[in-house]
């Protein structure tokens, strides 16, 4: 175990167990509540040196099942380089392990924008980390590659093109921008020291904030058509046209916030006032959230920053605002989540260092009196940021962890602990990727599934969002248990395929991996010969895909007439020989690997042609050469 | 082999005990006239790439002969002989390894010229050759086994050593042709045989 600056172990944690029980007991009929447990869980962050959080990501690091927390610290004036947070999440409590783990990113004056992802298909999160000039020169992003135990190497130098200009990132994107099957990236504000109240620039700058994955594990700098016009604070992705590719929203000081559509190859065009944001300038925001507070199947958009969030409601990928939530405090407003807290399947809201507000099933939501939710400290925080969402206590609801920047960071645990939910986590997607940002998730009653009234909640996976948060990319959805319910769970992944888990039922984790095809699959004609009688051997000869991990079984298939299933094999066995065929014709076949649920790759397809077969010996051992000479 | 080897050993005791002591064979032109059994062995070594991939380059074979000699101008003569012999070898398959077993069965029949000093002889002649062969093969083996037949020609030579007047030792090569395409493809068959045998005499 690997103790870093904080490795103390909470106190007192048997009164706070008894206490969390009683609140489990009093609060799983539905009602919103939180309890606030960064002290037992000793998540603070740095709030003896004042704060410095900014934002939050949760993300399972090590795979261990359990959620643990990366805090993203800003610098102060002297006390810049302030090292990030990696609370690795031990069940009962968190250990501070940045340092030991290589993911403490201390450069410049701290960070901001940063996302976990995996960006090398080997089913661990990596790490795209900012770096904020603030004066302090170099600051540039790195990557961190995770060595699958949640220790990181910086692998920047090696993959991404040298930087020779300081940056001020607020938020990063990460996603599969082009649709090439890698994952891009995308930071913003890629220019050392911009005015924040420098509004609308012009002309416009077009600066390179792109790193796209060349696929081979190396990134080009690139500009994509997203130009500097503005200071930008947070960045979200999502398809909200549902035309299969990824687009960006971002927050922005004095230009106004706005969407990047995508052209499906990675391309954006700044379509905010076409498609019916705000134009007006002036503006101050902070945080962009898409989720469907409606449950009409399509990405809604709250945009929050400047004392007020602004809710736009998204019919046939137009937008149009329909309401404004404002509060007392004299505060900005950085943050939304997006949480069905109450599991009634309708997505609450969550306004970092604010109160939560109830989503009446329309999108419209009412607040709830922190008397009711709990929520009390959260009106103390001094300058809340970034919040995230997950469920680490493996209770079955969504907890927060909220940063602050100039005091300590919270832990709100949820205590609806209820069964009546569903979650997905997306192991490997078909390009093999962990977590699979701008994968969908839709839930509908059993038997209804693609019925758009019947609906039960629609889930986008995304990286950052509102203002540099991230949650575990685990789909949660509320989803009553009442009368024996049952449901049907579709996943469309990234690339356009879709799967369907069927008979779902309440506190059921879903655990998606999609199956990959067999990799290398080749085919060859083979004579195996008696003195009096020539065989012709056809050989199937393939190799295990490394996206896949759970693969129980390859299923051969001869596809001249038809599909005829001719052998289902083991998931050591790499081939197949088939006896007794005909030299002179072609044959088609087809291996597909199918997991431990049952599901099935699509197929690796191979035609063996007409050709005379080829003579091959396999390798004799010694006790065969020795029975061959006597 | 088990019943190859107690009659050899059998024409051996007869002959040796048939034999007398004596310093030269006789040579009586009428006496010349002779007619012989014996049992043969050796080896047998196929010329088939494919057979010597399977089985190895050679096989051992037993076999029995009989021979007519028909003296013309003493020592000259000429001999028929007619006889037959078997082999059995186990091999793989080339690629899946799976367990041969072959069976030549071969009969024979030569005309050669020979020349007998009444303690050595010599022979040389061609001859024709009836081959029948099985080949058997794994039950993973798409089939059973295969059999058939093929004549073919050969050319032999050797040498006789007279033990006694009744029994003789033998050592010969023959160089055998037989090809066969019945499968649908050319085995060969032939190769070159090298053998010994025992050969007990009558005179008649």
């Amino acid at each position: 175990m690997i103790h870093g600056r904080n490795g103390r172990f909470p106190k007192s944690r048997s009164s706070l167990f008894l206490f969390g029980l009683i609140g489990t007991a009093v609060f799983s009929f539905g009602q919103i509540h939180f309890t606030e447990v960064s002290a037992q869980f000793d998540v603070r962050g740095y709030s003896n040196f004042g704060g410095h959080g900014v934002g939050v990501s949760w993300v399972d690091v090590n795979r261990d099942g359990r959620v643990d927390i990366f805090v993203k610290n800003q610098g102060a004036v002297g006390l810049p380089a302030v090292p990030d947070i990696l609370y690795i999440n031990y069940g009962s409590y968190f250990v501070d392990e940045a340092d030991g783990r290589g993911a403490a990113d201390a450069y410049a004056y701290g960070t901001h924008g940063a996302v976990f992802v995996d960006l090398d298909r080997d089913r661990d999160f990596d790490l795209f980390a900012s770096t904020t000039y603030g004066g302090i020169s170099p600051a540039h992003n790195h990557l961190y590659r995770n060595n699958g135990n949640a220790f990181f190497e910086d692998i920047t130098a090696s993959i991404v093109p040298t930087q020779t200009t300081d940056l001020s990132t607020r938020g990063v994107a990460a996603a599969d921008f082009d649709g090439d099957g890698d994952i891009d990236l995308y930071f913003t504000n890629p220019l050392p020291d911009p005015d924040p109240f420098n509004l609308l620039p012009s002309p416009p700058q077009s600066l390179p904030n792109f790193y796209v994955n060349n696929g081979d594990g190396t990134f080009t700098s690139e500009y994509r058509g997203i130009d500097w016009i503005g200071f930008t604070q947070g960045v979200t992705t999502g398809d909200y046209d549902g035309d299969g590719d990824i687009d960006i929203a971002q927050a922005m000081w004095g230009a106004p916030s706005t969407i990047y559509r995508n052209d499906g190859s990675g391309h954006f065009r700044n379509v905010g006032g076409q498609i019916g944001l705000s134009v007006s300038t002036g503006e101050f925001d902070n945080g962009v959230v898409w989720a469907d507070v409606d449950n009409d199947g399509d990405l809604d958009l709250a945009i929050v920053g400047g004392g007020r969030i602004a809710l736009y409601r998204n019919t046939a990928n137009h937008y149009s605002r329909y309401q404004v939530i404002t509060w007392t405090r004299p505060t900005d407003g950085l943050h939304v989540c997006f949480g069905d807290f109450d599991n009634d399947t309708d997505l609450d809201l969550y306004l970092s260092g604010e109160n939560v507000y109830e989503n009446d099933g329309q999108g419209n939501f009412t607040v709830v009196p922190e008397a009711e939710s709990g929520l009390e400290d959260s009106l103390t925080m001094v300058d809340p940021r970034g919040a995230a969402l997950a469920d680490f206590d493996g209770d079955g609801d969504q907890d927060i962890y909220v940063t602050d920047k100039s005091g300590y960071n919270r832990l709100f645990r949820n205590d609806l602990n209820n069964s009546a939910w569903i979650e997905a986590e997306i192991l490997s997607d078909t390009r093999g990727h962990i977590g699979s940002i701008g994968s969908k998730l839709d839930l509908y009653p059993v038997g209804h599934v693609g019925v758009p009234t019947y609906l039960k909640g629609h889930r986008e996976i995304t990286g950052e969002y509102g203002y540099l948060g991230q949650d575990m990319p685990i789909a949660h959805f509320g989803a009553p248990a009442a009368g024996g319910a049952e449901y049907d769970l579709r996943v469309t992944f990234p690339d356009g395929t879709q799967r369907v888990y069927s008979g779902l039922t309440p506190g059921q984790k879903v655990q998606v991996a999609s199956v990959s095809p067999p990799l290398n699959l080749r085919g060859e004609k083979i004579e195996n010969k008696a003195l009096f009688y020539r065989e012709t051997l056809i050989e199937l000869t393939w190799e295990p895909n490394p996206l896949n991990d759970d693969v129980q079984k390859y299923k051969v298939y001869e596809l001249n007439q038809g599909q005829n299933l001719l052998a289902e094999l083991p998931a050591s066995q790499f081939s197949y020989t088939l006896r007794n065929m005909d030299k002179t014709r072609v044959y088609r076949f087809a291996v597909t690997a199918v997991d431990s649920q049952g599901l099935e790759s699509e197929p690796a397809t191979i035609a063996v042609n007409g050709e005379a077969p080829v003579e091959r010996a396999k390798r004799r051992g010694l006790i065969k050469t020795l029975r061959r000479l006597l | 082999m088990r019943k190859i080897v107690p009659l050899f050993m059998a024409l051996l005791c007869s002959g040796l005990a048939l034999s007398q002591p004596q310093t030269q064979i006789r040579l009586l032109p009428d006496e010349e006239r002779y007619f012989t059994v014996g049992l043969l062995g050796g080896i047998y070594s196929l010329q088939d790439q494919v057979f010597q991939e399977l089985y190895g380059k050679s096989a051992p074979f037993f076999g029995a002969q009989i021979t007519l000699r028909f003296p013309i101008r003493e020592p000259h003569g000429m001999d028929i002989a007619a006889g037959g012999r078997t082999l059995t070898k186990k091999g793989l398959t080339s690629y899946t390894e799976e367990d041969l077993n072959l069976r030549l069965t071969d009969l024979f029949l030569s005309l050669c010229y020979s020349y007998d000093t009444g303690r050595f002889a010599l022979f040389l002649g061609p001859g024709i050759e009836y081959v029948t062969y099985k080949e058997t093969y794994a039950e993973t083996f798409p089939i059973d086994s295969m059999q058939g037949s093929q004549t073919g020609l050969h050319l032999t030579g050797g040498g006789y050593v007279h033990l006694t007047s009744a029994l003789s030792l033998k050592g010969y090569f023959k160089y055998c042709r037989v090809e066969t395409g019945k499968p649908g493809f050319r085995i060969n068959l032939g190769g070159t045989e090298w053998g010994v045998g025992i050969l007990y005499r009558f005179y008649f």
